[in-house]
């Protein structure tokens, strides 16, 4: 089966699922209406970051022209293909943002000399502009990148020039795309602590965003063999995506660490707040399960060459994995934003399962969508046939 | 057990691989495939049972680790206990960075001085090369003849006609 034929059963379950969501904002809203914004922030920015994730992927294989993710080249364009659709519900938190970011409260930066210095970059209107900006390179360019594709699989002729085409618009993306993930997670997530700085923030929510991409990448792919599709996909390629899964959580782990150990080392009250705040005050148990579920549990799974090469264990670790990340973000966000609301509520909630259940209908609605449009197999490309015959 | 080898020489990979593809079939085991380069796929055709060096290493790596972290203890609070802007002596985050260069310093060298070790690759041993061809341009499937019911003649026809351009035997010590 070379087409995949949208799912009724499923996308029934999906809309149930955004209807779940809803449900969840609904009663956020009436129980502690700040976890609203916390929990779409938190989700938003995370299957955001999934559907960049296929952006970068494709990116970064047309510069080096990698054979290996040519069979299911197709998945990872849906994946981009959901960059518009989930940048335009990011624009929801501009609704929210009084309740998110203390910057914007005027009275609050007048009195506070630190943001009246920062208020020149730190200001709605300069915010706004640059998040749409930031949403509109990354729709234009999953725009381009889907059309190029769809371009080649159309004229056979044509095939060989536009993947040398390809190298150069990619190339560009990826120096954009490197400036504006970190300009949007300093702008989304940093600056809900707007004294705190930390310089490797971009890096490790870039590292966040290659994990939870590809554990992202390697479940869809699982469902869609199980369906019957995509049988050129042999277990080289799930191992080959098993070794970068493993290699990808050892870098989350380090540049978290790397963040942890110099901010602990220097000891500066203005940065030391940030872990000050997340191993005390009760929020110290879902500080370290982070770092369990997202390295101490992979990695040590992942280690022998056999787990990479089982569907059923790969299939549970990524699930392992979306958890952690998707609790990275929540601990990224959370302990600040509600301190400032003075509230201090540590824990994971039907409210958390609810509006995240949402998301991840929202978001396969529009991968599936998106999938269904063309054929699964990447017809033309000139890597196609080295790709499915990947040897170990 | 007797050392005699019988041995195919090919010019091409492919040949080669073909020619293992046919041996597996017909059921003749495969002593060792000598090539001047790394080929893929080579593995399935050989029964050869899977490396333990992952198991050097990872007793390596550990080792480093532990040593690691005792030392640093024992120096930052047994032996020279210094006071730094008010932290603990004992500071398991300060020790991680030496801890793990230690772990990948023990790791990488114990692995490879075993991998030399066991594979007799120091100047120390005299490893007794199959063909001078494999360490050029040829590809060499090694053959062991154990007893006198291996059928050499036969086996060297097939060879032969799987287009091996030399088939010779071998004795090593």
């Amino acid at each position: 089966m070379t087409i995949y034929k949208n799912n009724c059963q499923l996308n029934k379950i999906l809309i149930l699922m955004m209807g779940l969501g809803m449900v969840g904002i609904a009663g956020a809203f009436y129980l502690l209406p700040i976890k609203v914004w916390i929990n779409i922030l938190t989700a938003n920015f995370m299957f955001l970051s999934i559907g960049l994730f296929g952006l970068f992927m494709l990116a970064i294989t047309n510069i080096v022209g990698a054979s290996f993710v040519t069979p299911y080249r197709k998945v990872l364009e849906a994946l981009a293909g959901t960059v518009p659709y989930l940048g335009l519900s990011m624009l929801v938190i501009l609704l929210g943002s009084h309740s998110l970011y203390e910057w914007t409260h005027v009275d609050v930066v007048l009195k506070d000399k630190i943001l009246m210095e920062k208020a020149a970059y730190l200001n709605l209107p300069f915010f706004s502009i640059r998040m749409i900006i930031c949403i509109g390179l990354w729709s234009l360019m999953s725009f381009v990148l889907v059309r190029k594709f769809r371009e080649q699989e159309k004229f056979p002729e044509r095939a060989e020039r536009i993947q040398e085409s390809l190298g150069g618009i990619s190339a560009a993306f990826l120096i954009v795309f490197a400036v504006t993930y970190c300009m949007a997670s300093f702008d989304w997530i940093m600056s809900l602590e707007p004294h705190w700085f930390s310089t490797i923030f971009g890096v490790f929510t870039f590292s966040g965003l290659v994990v939870s991409g590809l554990a992202a990448l390697i479940l869809i792919l699982i469902y869609l063999q199980g369906l019957g599709h995509l049988k050129g996909l042999n277990l080289n390629h799930y191992h080959d995506l098993g070794k970068l899964l493993l290699g990808f959580t050892t870098f989350w782990a380090y540049i978290w660490f790397s963040q942890y150990l110099l901010i602990w080392y220097a000891n500066i009250p203005e940065e030391g707040e940030y872990y000050v705040l997340r191993e005390h005050f009760g929020w110290s148990w879902l500080f370290w399960i982070n770092i369990v579920l997202n390295w101490v549990v992979p990695f040590f799974v992942l280690l022998p060459r056999w787990t990479k090469r089982n569907k059923t264990v790969l299939q549970r670790i990524c699930l392992i994995i979306l958890l952690g990340q998707w609790l990275n973000l929540y601990v990224m966000i959370a302990p600040k934003v509600m301190e400032h609301h003075g509230v201090m509520d540590p824990t994971i909630t039907w409210i958390e399962l609810f509006i995240t259940l949402g998301y991840v209908g929202l978001f396969l609605f529009i991968f599936f969508k998106r999938l269904s449009q063309s054929s699964l197999v990447a017809t033309n490309s000139p890597f196609l046939e080295e790709g499915l015959a990947l040897e170990q | 057990m007797s050392n005699k080898y019988l041995l195919g020489v090919f010019h091409d990979e492919h040949d080669m691989i073909h020619a293992a593809k046919a041996l597996k079939k017909s059921k003749i085991v495969i002593h060792d495939i000598y090539t001047p380069f790394p080929v893929h796929g080579l593995d399935q055709y050989l029964d050869i049972k899977p490396t333990r060096l992952p198991v050097v290493t990872l007793v390596a790596g550990t080792t480093g680790l532990v040593l690691a972290l005792l030392f640093q203890y024992w120096v930052s609070v047994i032996d020279w206990p210094i006071n730094v802007g008010g932290k603990p002596f004992n500071s398991f985050a300060a020790f991680i960075p030496v801890a793990f260069e230690i772990t990948v310093l023990f790791g990488a060298f114990i692995t490879v001085f075993a991998f030399l070790m066991r594979s007799k690759l120091a100047p120390v041993f005299s490893s007794g090369i199959m063909h001078s061809g494999a360490t050029q341009d040829k590809f060499v499937i090694a053959l062991a003849v154990k007893d006198a019911s291996f059928d050499t003649q036969n086996t060297s026809k097939t060879l032969a006609d799987l287009g091996a351009s030399e088939v010779s035997i071998r004795e090593v010590k």
